[in-house]
């Protein structure tokens, strides 16, 4: 069979990325563009700011990964884009400039689903065996997904309120550390104890989450404790937060995987490249002797990459959409 | 002589194609939140239609506002990705500087459009359609205190219906032939890659730093 070369465009967030991938797997370049110093000096993402920077480099980093891969657009078998989840005004920079290539160059348009994007990043690294379980968790999402076969997305539980990112942002901001929290965080959870008493959070039979509850927790508990005049113990605080949460993360995780019985799973999103978690899913896996798959870290994060990686099955079954495509900044992937 | 003309930074979407400064396409419809399901579909309508190849743009011409930032987002961003694609010279053109060429015979012409709480963007051209002030927002009474010293017939040319007493009052019409005529060699043409939108205000995060 002849190679497929997919051009790929994501700004569902702060990052401009542009990606050619060959035949789902293969990478050829890609082009992260973050704006994470930016938006530093706000302590989180300004939509409309993100808006503004996505709209003045967009063509740069398009020109650039086509450099970097010495490739033109006239050799890409289609033009791919993530239509949402994520910010609108964000979203649909990317999904005009991939119409308009799709337009003056001919070539078929494929609107890819940022979480199936997160999804298949790991396949830039190892090949999927389904059926397969993915927990997919980032500053936007948290969500357990059944994966029977090749993009058939069956998801059995979310968040209700945060997404385990957002909660990991919110806490690092209640005690002073800067955006982006959440690795930070993690980090100090490894020079702490777990002294604080924090409640587990949804704890039920479902397969969905609650962070909302632990967050207002050590919001209280940091109130509580400048109150009386003591000191936070930031890293004692980061490692009970951290415990808790990873804990509810795995517990379900694998419930998820004994109830349908699949021996892969996937790991996806910006928080998958959190240590404790990896270490934790691991250890569970290597008991259950189920394989494991985190992407690398490079593929935490957004990037195109991983839209070229699942825009193929896309293209392989003839999915592609007209040039009317509207973005959908709160899709659901299934 | 071809030239595509666009422009989605307010409640209408226009796309025009013209030939020699002959209108060979043109749609302007009211699709105020959607401008992204229309644009490129009506841009690709009018190449097939009159069977003209993209690469054959001479001159890709397009609003930068001020207007609706997602609505300008949306026309910068189709027109950088298909200059900066196809090495097609790009100039932009304020959407209060459109309003201007289609009416004539004033000493001054005054574009405005409408935004909340009597507050306007505006800028003001001579009978020359010389710019004498740049695109602007504030509260209308600044602009009408301004407008009370000249001397000199005044057209008031807004994107409402509103009609300002004392004042010629024109509802907005896009003359894109006229707009071509005027700017297509006066313009300086931009490198895409650093065409922006001219928000003119500035977003409510940055004004609290």
């Amino acid at each position: 069979m002849k190679d497929v070369y997919i051009l790929a465009i994501e700004t569902s967030c702060d990052e401009t990325s542009v990606s050619i991938v060959k035949n789902g797997n293969e990478e050829i370049n890609t082009v992260v563009l973050s704006q994470i110093d930016i938006h530093k000096k706000f302590g989180g993402v300004v939509p409309e700011i993100a808006s503004r920077s996505h709209v003045e480099n967009i063509t740069i980093v398009i020109e650039e990964c086509l450099n970097n891969s010495n490739m033109k657009v006239e050799d890409m078998d289609a033009i791919a884009v993530t239509y949402g989840p994520g910010l609108a005004g964000a979203l649909i920079v990317g999904v005009e400039a991939a119409k308009t290539l799709a337009m003056i160059y001919n070539k078929p348009l494929i609107a890819v689903h940022h979480i199936a994007g997160h999804i298949y990043a790991n396949r830039l690294e190892k090949k999927l065996k389904f059926p397969l379980i993915c927990l997919v968790v980032s500053g936007g999402h948290t969500e357990i997904i059944y994966m029977k076969e090749d993009y058939s997305f069956q998801k059995l539980g979310g968040t209700l309120d945060d997404s385990v990112g957002e909660s990991y942002d919110k806490i690092a901001r209640v005690i002073g550390v800067p955006y982006p929290g959440g690795p930070i965080i993690d980090k100090y959870s490894y020079m702490g104890k777990h002294t604080y008493n924090l409640p587990v959070p949804l704890d039920d039979d479902s397969f969905n989450f609650s962070f909302s509850g632990i967050k207002s927790a050590v919001i209280n508990l940091v109130h509580n404790e400048k109150q009386r005049g003591n000191e936070i113990n930031v890293y004692d605080l980061s490692k009970s937060f951290e415990d808790v949460v990873v804990d509810i993360l795995v517990k379900k995780t694998m419930k998820a995987v004994k109830k349908y019985e699949v021996k892969e799973l996937l790991v996806a999103g910006g928080v998958s490249a959190n240590r404790f978690l990896r270490e934790t899913l691991k250890e569970e896996c290597d008991k259950q002797n189920v394989e494991l798959i985190v992407p690398e870290l490079k593929y935490c994060t957004d990037n195109a990459a991983m839209i070229a990686a699942a825009a193929y099955n896309m293209y392989l079954d003839n999915r592609f959409s007209d040039l009317d495509l509207k973005i959908k900044p709160t899709d659901k992937i299934n | 002589m071809i030239c595509l003309f666009f422009d989605t930074s307010l409640e209408t979407l226009k796309v025009t194609l013209t030939k020699d400064y002959n209108i060979i396409y043109d749609k302007e419809i009211n699709s105020k939140n959607d401008h992204s399901s229309y644009l490129v579909p009506f841009i690709n309508e009018a190449f097939k239609k009159n069977n003209i190849d993209f690469k054959d743009v001479d001159k890709i011409i397009v609003g930068i506002g001020p207007g609706s930032f997602t609505g300008t987002r949306i026309s910068i961003t189709v027109a950088k990705t298909y200059a900066s694609s196809l090495n097609i010279p790009v100039i932009g053109i304020s959407s209060l500087e459109q309003m201007i060429y289609d009416v004539n015979g004033y000493d001054y012409y005054v574009p405005i459009i409408e935004e909340k709480n009597n507050n306007i963007y505006y800028s003001i051209y001579d009978k020359n359609k010389i710019r004498i002030q740049d695109d602007t927002y504030s509260n209308n009474d600044v602009l009408f205190s301004k407008l009370s010293e000249f001397n000199g017939k005044v057209a008031i040319i807004s994107n409402s219906n509103k009609i300002y007493e004392g004042y010629d009052c024109f509802n907005k019409s896009i003359n894109v032939c006229e707009i071509i005529k005027n700017i297509y060699n006066n313009n300086e043409e931009k490198n895409p890659h650093l065409l922006k939108p001219n928000y003119i205000k500035k977003i409510e995060v940055e004004e609290k730093l």
